[in-house]
């Protein structure tokens, strides 16, 4: 087989994707956008396994060309969480009911307050918006991912990211 | 099929200000410093507000990663024990349908191409007699040269020739020397009165029964005139077409096969004739000789003979009620028996005048080479068959498309609405 031919079939196939990095990498984001979800800790626990496991399951199947595997990542943890709430036919709970933060000081101070403003803000979104505000701030994705993730347009998903954005200002205000 | 819900601005181009904040959201979050303080702030305080992941799960998902997620939970550990099998399964499945798919064709291929071809050019001519007819193939009883076997009563009237009795009469009636001479005499009226179809020994005329196969191979469309052609020649050679059956195809190609009796004795000028409707790529002549199932059916139809008149005699002379009676019992038994080897006879007489032939006709379609050649099998016969086979299996194959088409168009529909379906399930999960 000549080099410019291995070269070429170099170039065409498809990237393998690197799990273990991947993992590592996205694990705590994805957790904090699966809790966001679903809400209580036991049910991210178990979804947020299910989604790697899920993930792992379903590694060879990656492409590259229709997406970055962190985006990849997030849709399945996404499918995984909704599939969760679809099982147990109940709403996403609040972000802000998470329940994961250290309590508070008995001394309030801005910092707290503005803490709790903006808890506060996140659980009065609608969510979808709570929704597009994880996968944002949490999962770190661009609006093209984050397209790709919900199944829409760039365009469009940049449109909803700043409806939630100025929601969630307007909430903190 | 996606849902554009609350984006009526879906298609439109973004604003630059959206743009710019969009921008300056993403400068925030990747820790770049901004030139709106308010959203960077809340960009840090809303990743403030990140769940953590608990050390426990982390430490559990650590070990899943690099186990290759053997546990997942008791449920998870089944499935990850499944899971290779899982996902090879569908690959070895595909790999053995395929290969019973292959195979499948090849013999598809192999069992259209055995039919196209016109048989194999051979010229044989085989000829058997009795002996090894009777020994290769279950035959009738008039074929099996058992003179026992023909007629059930047959050793009755050999036996009561041979005795001068024909059963347990208690007439004795017939005295051997009567039945001798009868039968004698009997004989030669016998054989006066059959004499066109019968060849008694002494004459050492040969019976034989012939039939002959013959596959014709005719010019593209020329079937239809061949076919015409063969109910003419029969008639010349004193015969009939007892069973015929044409099918016409595309582009001239065609077949025809008949079943023809016709005047022994005409049979080479008839099989002259149907060699002349085009190539005879194959011929098959047999012929069983039938003279001694002949011989014993004249033999004891003159005993039957020979018996009747003795019994006559004794009937003449028969004075006593009982005697008269008994007698015309056997008269009236050897009357039938005589008819039944009369019928025989006739029967073993036209099986020898009238001859079978089976005879196939094939017309190939204009694309292939005519049946003018010379019977060899040649290139141009490959490619033409070759040709053949290929436009066979593309038939197959359009018309099993044909039939799964609508299949895999209404089972992607229902994949596609599934899709749809789950999708919509999912994002109501949010409502």
């Amino acid at each position: 087989m000549s080099e410019t031919l291995s070269a070429t079939m170099a170039r065409t196939r498809p990237p393998t994707l690197e799990f273990d990095a991947l993992y590592r990498t996205a694990c705590a984001d994805v957790y904090a956008y699966v809790r966001s979800l679903v809400g209580d800790a036991a049910t991210a626990d178990d979804v947020t396994a299910q989604a790697f496991e899920r993930a792992y399951r379903k590694r060879r199947s990656f492409d590259a060309r229709r997406g970055t595997p962190r985006q990849w990542l997030f849709t399945i943890a996404r499918n995984a969480s909704l599939d969760e709430l679809r099982r147990r036919k109940r709403a996403a709970t609040p972000l802000a009911d998470a329940g994961v933060k250290v309590a508070a000081p008995a001394a309030s101070t801005e910092a707290d307050d503005r803490a709790d403003a903006v808890r506060a803000a996140i659980a009065s979104l609608p969510p979808r918006e709570r929704d597009l505000i994880a996968l944002k701030f949490y999962a770190g994705l661009s609006n093209a991912e984050i397209g790709a993730t919900l199944g829409i347009s760039e365009t469009n998903a940049g449109t909803r990211v700043h409806r939630a954005l100025s929601s969630l200002r307007e909430a903190c205000s | 099929m996606i849902r554009s819900d609350q984006t009526p601005e879906s298609g439109a181009p973004l604003d630059p200000k959206v743009i710019a904040e969009l921008d300056q959201l993403d400068a925030a979050l990747r820790g770049e410093a901004v030139t709106d303080e308010a959203l960077a702030q809340l960009v840090r305080d809303v990743q403030a507000q990140a769940p953590e992941m608990p050390t426990a799960l982390r430490t559990q998902l650590n070990e899943d990663v690099a186990a290759g997620f053997p546990r997942f939970g008791k449920a998870g550990a089944d499935r990850a024990e499944r899971r290779p099998t899982a996902t090879k399964a569908p690959r070895v499945g595909w790999r053995v349908f395929g290969g019973m798919a292959a195979v499948a064709t090849v013999c598809c291929v192999m069992v259209v191409g055995l039919a196209t071809m016109d048989g194999d050019d051979s010229y044989t001519t085989s000829s058997e007699s009795l002996p090894e007819l009777a020994a290769a193939r279950p035959s009738g009883p008039s074929d099996s040269a058992s003179p026992q076997s023909a007629d059930p009563a047959a050793p009755d009237l050999e036996r009561s020739s041979r005795d001068g009795s024909t059963g347990s009469g208690s007439s004795g009636a017939a005295a051997p020397s009567e039945l001798d001479q009868a039968s004698g005499a009997l004989d030669s009226a016998t054989t006066q009165k059959l004499k066109p179809s019968t060849a008694t020994p002494a004459s050492g005329r040969r019976r034989v029964e012939q039939s002959v196969e013959m596959s014709v191979r005719v010019k593209s469309g020329g079937l239809d005139e061949a076919a015409g052609k063969v109910g003419d020649i029969t008639r010349r050679a004193g015969g009939f077409v007892a069973d015929s059956e044409v099918s016409m195809r595309t582009r001239g190609a065609g077949s025809a096969t008949f079943t023809l009796q016709v005047a022994s004795s005409k049979l080479d000028a008839a099989i002259g004739s149907l060699s002349d409707l085009g190539t005879v790529t194959r011929q098959d002549q047999q012929s069983v000789d039938i003279t001694s199932s002949f011989d014993t059916a004249n033999q004891r139809l003159g005993d039957a003979k020979a018996v009747r008149k003795a019994l006559l005699r004794s009937l003449d002379k028969a004075d006593s009620a009982g005697a008269i009676a008994a007698l015309r019992t056997r008269i009236a038994d050897n009357r039938k028996t005589i008819a039944g080897l009369e019928s025989e006879i006739l029967q073993l007489d036209r099986r020898t005048n009238l001859t079978t032939i089976g005879l196939s006709l094939n017309a190939p379609s204009g694309d292939a080479p005519s049946g003018d050649d010379d019977g060899r099998w040649t290139i141009g016969d490959a490619l033409g068959d070759a040709g053949s086979v290929l436009g066979t299996v593309g038939g197959v194959l359009i018309v099993a498309i044909a039939v799964l088409l609508p299949f895999a168009l209404i089972g992607g529909l229902g994949w596609s609405v599934y899709l749809v379906r789950r999708k919509r399930a999912r994002d109501g999960a949010l409502d």
